[in-house]
């Protein structure tokens, strides 16, 4: 356990000698995602005139936030893979003794934590900039999403796996960034057959719960965290199977 | 080789890619503290052989055992291995060599105090102290090398592998990157398996050399057996022709120990053996005959030659 602990603190260590070398970056992409939610929240401001549509704003630029949190959950699994097959040291990474996949799953824990912390930034600048407050419980909803993620770094790991094989997958991974859009705004529950549909359920539970405030059901919660297993599982099963290839065919790094 | 105890070993692995066999029955191992070197053309299999022993590929057959456990796939005992692949892919260039250094040893499950000042250690030994703030990016190709060095050394691993780690590097830097290795065998007794292009290098540097061809071994011993092959000395006289016959008369009976050649086209007598007492021979011979000679050069077999005449034997 101590060795994943370090592990993790060497990822996040990482993390943010990269955020501060590519700071350009870390600032204009941050400055970029508060103009897009300040653009949601002035439009609430023009445009709402009852109290429905200021629901319905709420739950545009509340789905926003999910998008955004589910977008960098799935890229932080590829990242590693893509990004760094093309910065060239990816070989390098398998030599991790505890390996590369609990890289890959610890480097996740990093960017789903950098992305809650982003996440309430960004949501708290907008807001403040606005003056227009959107009534959210955060830790419920770190919480639902915690449950949920694992199904989308399921589809993350399938993507990687898939990338070192192939090697450039970027209109697969463009494709994703959109179909999650669809995956969050399915309605998933109660159970329905779009119920199936990773990460859906676990929007769907957290549009309810946090910015409906309806009561939790646990046979709902229950679903969410069946669904995300289920395919953090098939995920990895298939990353394994995909690294095999890619080692029995020597192409680990050859980018 | 029995001086030295196991740390490495591979018995009979095999690799192929559809009909190409890239690895035929590799067997050869590393004494603990003892420096070998992996040699062979373009394509013989050497990175191959790198890439198995960290299972970076997976191999079809045999079996590689390191510090006496058999590793069937990437774990634990890859914490006491450093690597340098061939070429740029072994630092992260937005970071700085200290950075990269940190980085790495904390991959590998070391980031104590000890790490911190085996950081400062390696780059004074290294020489990249001037450059040790600056991205590895912007660093040139040696010192890239040199930092990917300092990675790979960090953490006192039982063995290192380098592969080509002198491509691209100028004379000065070969030379304090020889000093380097040798001086971290010394102090901290850690094995190198080493793949080069570099005979010199080579030659400088290892305690035993094996040869690969074409995915099979040709040669594994020492620097001397793989020397001893050829001739030890080389002994070259500018002259004319006649001079050349005559030393043939001269060295009749030695026929078994020499070699005695003459190109035509530098007029150079060139004669190869083992002993001494052949090239006083010879030389008193042409002394005593008056013989005035234009040039004369002695020198022991390269390792080079060694190595160029092996495959030329291999391939007869």
């Amino acid at each position: 356990m101590k060795k994943l602990f370090n592990l993790f603190i060497n990822e996040f260590k990482l993390r943010l000698f990269e955020m501060r070398q590519y700071w350009f970056e870390t600032i204009s992409s941050t400055i970029f995602i508060i103009i897009v939610f300040s653009g949601l929240f002035y439009g609430i401001k023009l445009f709402s005139t009852d109290i429905a549509t200021n629901e319905n704003l709420d739950s545009l630029v509340f789905g926003f936030f999910i998008w955004m949190f589910a977008s960098s959950a799935y890229i932080s699994v590829t990242s590693i893979v893509v990004e760094n097959n093309q910065k060239g040291f990816v070989e390098q990474l398998f030599l991790c003794p505890l390996g590369f996949k609990t890289l890959i799953l610890t480097r996740a824990a990093v960017e789903l934590i950098i992305g809650y912390l982003t996440m309430l930034l960004v949501a708290f600048i907008s807001m403040a900039l606005t003056g227009n407050w959107l009534s959210v419980n955060f830790a419920s909803l770190f919480l639902l999403l915690t449950i949920a993620t694992p199904s989308l770094i399921g589809l993350g790991l399938i993507l990687s796996g898939l990338a070192f094989l192939f090697k450039k997958v970027e209109t697969i991974t463009a494709l994703m960034s959109i179909l999650i859009i669809g995956l969050i705004s399915t309605s998933a529950l109660p159970i329905n057959i779009f119920s199936a549909l990773p990460f859906s359920s676990g929007a769907s539970l957290a549009r309810s719960v946090v910015l409906k405030g309806e009561p939790l059901i646990i046979l709902d919660l229950f679903a969410v965290a069946a669904n995300s297993i289920a395919y953090f599982l098939i995920g990895i099963y298939l990353f394994s199977w995909l690294e095999k290839k890619t080692r029995e065919r020597n192409l680990i790094g050859q980018y | 080789m029995a001086k030295f105890k196991e740390i490495l070993s591979l018995n009979k692995v095999n690799k192929c890619y559809g009909d190409l066999q890239a690895l035929e029955n590799i067997s050869f191992s590393v004494g603990k503290g003892e420096i070998v070197a992996l040699i062979g053309n373009n394509g013989s299999g050497k990175t191959t052989t790198i890439r198995s022993i960290c299972h970076l590929l997976k191999y079809d057959t045999g079996n590689i055992h390191f510090d006496g456990q058999e590793v069937t796939e990437p774990g634990p005992y890859l914490k006491k291995i450093g690597v340098v692949l061939e070429g740029s892919r072994n630092c992260h260039w937005r970071l700085n060599p200290i950075q990269n250094a940190k980085y790495f040893a904390g991959l590998k499950g070391y980031n104590n105090s000890k790490i911190k000042q085996r950081i400062q250690y390696f780059i004074e030994i290294l020489g990249l102290n001037k450059y040790q703030n600056m991205e590895v990016g912007k660093l040139s190709t040696g010192n890239r090398q040199k930092t990917a060095l300092l990675c790979s050394l960090i953490f006192e691993p039982k063995l290192t592998l380098l592969d080509e780690p002198t491509l691209g590097l100028d004379i000065e830097t070969t030379e304090a990157l020889k000093n380097a290795i040798l001086k971290q065998v010394a102090n901290e007794g850690t094995s190198l398996l080493i793949t080069s292009h570099n005979m010199d290098f080579i030659d400088k540097i290892c305690d035993r050399v094996i040869v690969i061809e074409q995915g099979k071994i040709v040669f594994n011993d020492t620097l001397e057996k793989l020397k001893n092959r050829l001739y030890k000395y080389e002994l070259n006289i500018v002259e004319s022709k006649q001079t050349y016959e005559h030393l043939q008369t001269q060295l009749k009976g030695y026929e078994a120990d020499l070699s005695l050649d003459f190109n035509c086209r530098d007029a150079t007598t060139s004669i190869k053996f083992n002993d001494t007492n052949i090239a006083l021979s010879a030389l008193s011979y042409l002394h005593n005959k008056n013989i005035h000679i234009q040039e004369l050069s002695m020198h022991t077999c390269s390792m080079e030659k060694a190595y160029v005449e092996l495959l030329r034997d291999n391939k007869l």
